[in-house]
């Protein structure tokens, strides 16, 4: 490892860095470097669901009525907590206090957890219920329900891309192409996230990190609020505003 | 000031983006005020910081061809000199200080009441994204939920990431990264609003 600690209980930093500080900054400046690629990633899903949800807005109104209300709100919940608790392992990190630090990260991994197991009995319901995408789905009730809701539309309402109802039913399927790509593609970093963290509770036990030096610790932080982040712009795109 | 200059910027930046969707009566004010704006503030900083009317002033002194007025903008110059820092010469001292003990300076820790504060406001924002979403207001659903998440994901950012005590760079970056977004959503959402017809409401 670049950063070891000494035999009085100081940090070493890497011979190219001029000290701790710089050290943590540069690393710093990666994860946020990092980030915005993350950003971008789920930016382009965010914008080809802007784009559907504006030519097919039908597909998309039934399609979340689909979802439950209740685990996503549980979900978020679970998220926001989980930030929470990340971000005091991080403080009482920087105040030297591993015990309470492992006690914040482990209850930050419970959360992660908590939120997967919420995740698993969300897909197992959709799966059963064969509210999966392209060639897969099999369920005539949402296709008809997407049918009905576009007849009892006003006419003047009708734009030329949902007019044509058996097209319509058709590609219905969408809503749940993008339902578990964007929430799959989330997930697997609720995934990532967990073992990350799993990885500095573990090296905070050990007493690798202090005040002086809790650069991965931080850097794990920012990569979990980013996953809070995308969570809180998700809940409602896909399951209130439909 | 360097900030007000960087943010400036940006607002020009994005109101140049957002003049398709505001319709030509209102984009241009707003770019022509945030390219006045910037300026002001460009042209204030260039005196106020970097010093160029008092080293514009010492010169005259020197070769004695100040003029009549010469002690108007003496007067100008203090009155600047008193808003911009008050103590000037206390905070110089103390910057000095920090920059020599840059090897043991510490980051800045957010005292955990804060950390409770910003979950409370999460949480409650939460709970108004599910309220309102029950209510039907037509197409302001999407506006006032993406308010919402963009207010708790402010929170977000600049508390649990530090974004708010972190350097300028680190700052950039992220801008940096968001407006790239802004430049991508805008421009497909210009793009899909002019060409194809849209249902705006049921």
């Amino acid at each position: 490892m670049s950063t070891v600690k000494t035999e009085d209980g100081h940090f070493h930093h890497a011979h190219h860095f001029k000290n701790l500080n710089h050290q943590y900054d540069s690393a710093k400046q990666g994860v946020w470097l990092f980030m915005v690629t993350e950003i971008l990633m789920f930016g382009g899903l965010f914008v080809a669901y802007l784009i559907y949800k504006s030519l097919y807005a039908p597909i998309f109104h039934v399609g979340s009525t689909y979802l439950d209300v209740k685990m996503g709100s549980i979900n978020t919940v679970v998220l926001i907590t989980s930030s929470f608790t990340m971000a005091l392992g991080i403080y009482f990190n920087q105040k030297n206090k591993p015990k309470q630090a492992v006690i914040a990260l482990v209850l930050t991994i419970l959360c992660a957890l908590t939120f997967m197991v919420i995740k698993y009995f969300e897909y197992s319901h959709k799966i059963h219920l064969g509210l999966v995408p392209g060639k897969y789905f099999n369920n005539p009730e949402f296709q008809q329900k997407v049918a009905d809701f576009i007849n009892a539309m006003p006419i003047e309402n009708l734009t030329p891309a949902i007019s044509d109802i058996n097209n319509m039913k058709k590609i219905a399927p969408l809503y749940f192409g993008f339902y578990f790509v964007m929430t799959g593609l989330h997930g697997f970093h609720v995934v990532i996230g967990a073992l990350l963290i799993l990885w500095v509770t573990i090296k905070t036990a050990r007493g690798q990190f202090g005040s002086e030096y809790y650069t991965p610790v931080e850097g794990v932080g920012l990569f979990w609020h980013i996953v809070d982040l995308i969570w809180i712009y998700l809940f409602p795109l896909l399951y209130l505003v439909g | 000031m360097d900030l007000v200059i960087q943010y400036g910027l940006y607002g020009i930046a994005y109101a140049c983006i957002f003049v398709p969707f505001f319709g030509f009566g209102l984009g241009p004010p707003v770019v022509i005020g945030a390219a006045l704006g910037s300026f002001i503030g460009n042209t204030y900083s260039l005196i106020a910081q970097q010093g160029i009317l008092k080293n514009f002033i010492k010169d005259k002194k020197e070769t004695g061809s100040g003029g009549p007025i010469l002690p108007l903008l003496e007067g100008a110059q203090k009155a600047i000199d008193g808003f911009e820092n008050p103590g000037s010469a206390m905070k110089v001292e103390a910057h000095h200080e920090e920059e020599h003990n840059h090897d043991s300076e510490k980051h800045h820790i957010i005292p955990i009441p804060v950390y409770v504060g910003v979950l409370l406001v999460l949480l409650l924002g939460t709970v108004i994204t599910v309220a309102v979403a029950q209510v039907d207001f037509g197409a302001m659903n999407t506006v006032i939920a993406m308010l919402v998440a963009t207010i708790k994901a402010s929170f977000v950012l600049a508390f649990f990431m530090h974004l708010k005590y972190d350097n300028l760079m680190n700052r950039v970056i992220f801008g940096s990264g968001f407006f790239f977004l802004m430049l991508l959503i805008a421009f497909s959402a210009a793009d899909i609003f002019t060409r194809a017809s849209v249902i705006k409401a049921f």
